[in-house]
């Protein structure tokens, strides 16, 4: 089971819930847990995992063999993201324009360019108790995070439940961490921002045909419309975190809050059965 | 020697368009036999690299001199690579611009005057 906890709006308490939910199943069962907000990834600083091992992710970007080419343009004309500049005597390669398509270096009629690779982040992996922890940590200056995300998704074993914790926001860093997983938790605020950007996840999901119910944060706070949304558009509520100082301050402390509230263990583990049952029937 | 000013229209008497990347076209003034052309800018379509698509098809029209208001890193690069000068602080029209050129009022640049993607703010 591969359950993905993903936000419209940021700083909903994705972080909260995904951490504390991985900690809780932590007891019962084997669990991967994998942070897949690459561009600033944070569930270590709650989970604390001790890193075993480091590797590098690349991705291809094209190369010219100068002895080949012949200046036709034809590769910087089917570019689609300007990444080739073809000049009199050379060829400049942008290669933080390019998406690794493969256009250029298939179509190329003079079999001119070939792939080099480019270092796009690394990927940390180890142990947060017993659960198998990775990371992804996209290079600063680095635009395409989807590539390191899928790396980091390569990680995904059928032996354990795995919890993705998603970027913020519905592009394709997100679009590529909740795709193909089983159940996407959506982190909500009941507030007009919340749901706003609630309302846009939960269409991006049904494109893509991955199931959804909600957790609200700060369900104190604003009013109820994002409930009422929940009701009308039949997506399930599948628990309510108080706006409260205690979580608060734990959370700014960088401790989950299954550690200081055995309460949330119980609530948490809940949470995973009721999706256990939707994601079965 | 070609020169090539970034424009909003085709004429001599068209606005500048101080974008480089993102200029509608690019008025061409041929000083050797004083004739002009104008050529539509292929970079404004896309989401990135305009400056790069530009760049390229200023260098294809063997253009020796650009005159532009503001260029982004990766259009520098490009230019520079072709061996077109840069000239930045056009004003007004075309030719009020190629005036100031031709007077020695233009500054010449090798380095980006502003960051990626200033075109499309």
């Amino acid at each position: 089971m591969i359950i993905s906890v993903a936000s419209g709006k940021g700083g909903t308490g994705k972080t909260t819930v995904s951490t504390s939910l991985a900690l809780a199943l932590d007891r019962i069962r084997p669990v991967l847990f994998l942070d897949c907000d690459v561009e600033e990834p944070n569930a270590h600083i709650f989970l604390k995992p001790a890193i075993a091992t480091t590797e590098k992710v690349h991705r291809p970007i094209p190369m010219i063999d100068y002895d080949k080419c012949t200046y036709c343009q034809n590769c910087s004309d089917i570019c689609a993201f300007n990444v080739l500049a073809v000049l009199e005597k050379t060829v400049l390669i942008f290669g933080e324009l390019c998406h690794s398509c493969g256009s250029c270096w298939y179509q190329c009629p003079e079999k001119a360019i070939t792939q080099t690779d480019k270092e796009i982040g690394l990927i940390e992996s180890g142990k947060s108790q017993n659960m198998d922890f990775s990371n992804g940590k996209l290079n600063i200056g680095e635009a395409m995070s989807p590539p390191l995300i899928k790396a980091v998704k390569a990680k995904i074993s059928p032996k354990k439940t795995t919890i993705i914790d998603a970027p913020p926001g519905t592009s394709c860093p997100v679009i590529t961490s909740v795709k193909d997983t089983d159940f996407c938790i959506l982190v909500t605020e009941p507030t007009p921002f919340g749901l706003n950007d609630l309302k846009l996840s939960v269409e991006m999901l049904r494109e893509i045909g991955v199931p959804c119910g909600v957790i609200v944060n700060r369900a104190d706070i604003g009013n109820d419309d994002v409930l009422r949304y929940c009701t009308r558009e039949n997506i399930p509520l599948l628990m309510q975190i108080p706006f409260d100082r205690k979580i608060a301050s734990l959370y700014a402390k960088g401790t989950p809050i299954v550690v200081e509230m055995p309460e949330y263990i119980e609530k948490f583990q809940n949470v995973y059965f009721e999706i256990e049952r939707m994601v079965q029937s | 020697m070609k020169i090539a000013v970034s424009a909003e229209g085709q004429e001599l008497n068209s606005p500048v368009n101080p974008r480089f990347g993102r200029c509608e076209y690019f008025v061409i003034y041929d000083q050797q036999t004083g004739s002009i052309e104008a050529i539509a800018n292929p970079g404004t379509s896309g989401a990135g690299g305009a400056g790069i698509k530009t760049a390229q098809a200023l260098a294809n029209k063997k253009i020796d001199v650009v005159l532009v208001g503001n260029v982004g890193p990766n259009a520098v690069e490009t230019l520079n690579a072709a061996k077109i000068d840069i000239y930045s602080g056009i004003t007004g029209t075309v030719q009020e611009s190629i005036d100031l050129y031709k007077k020695g009022a233009l500054t010449k640049t090798n380095q980006p005057s502003v960051d990626s993607h200033f075109g499309l703010k």
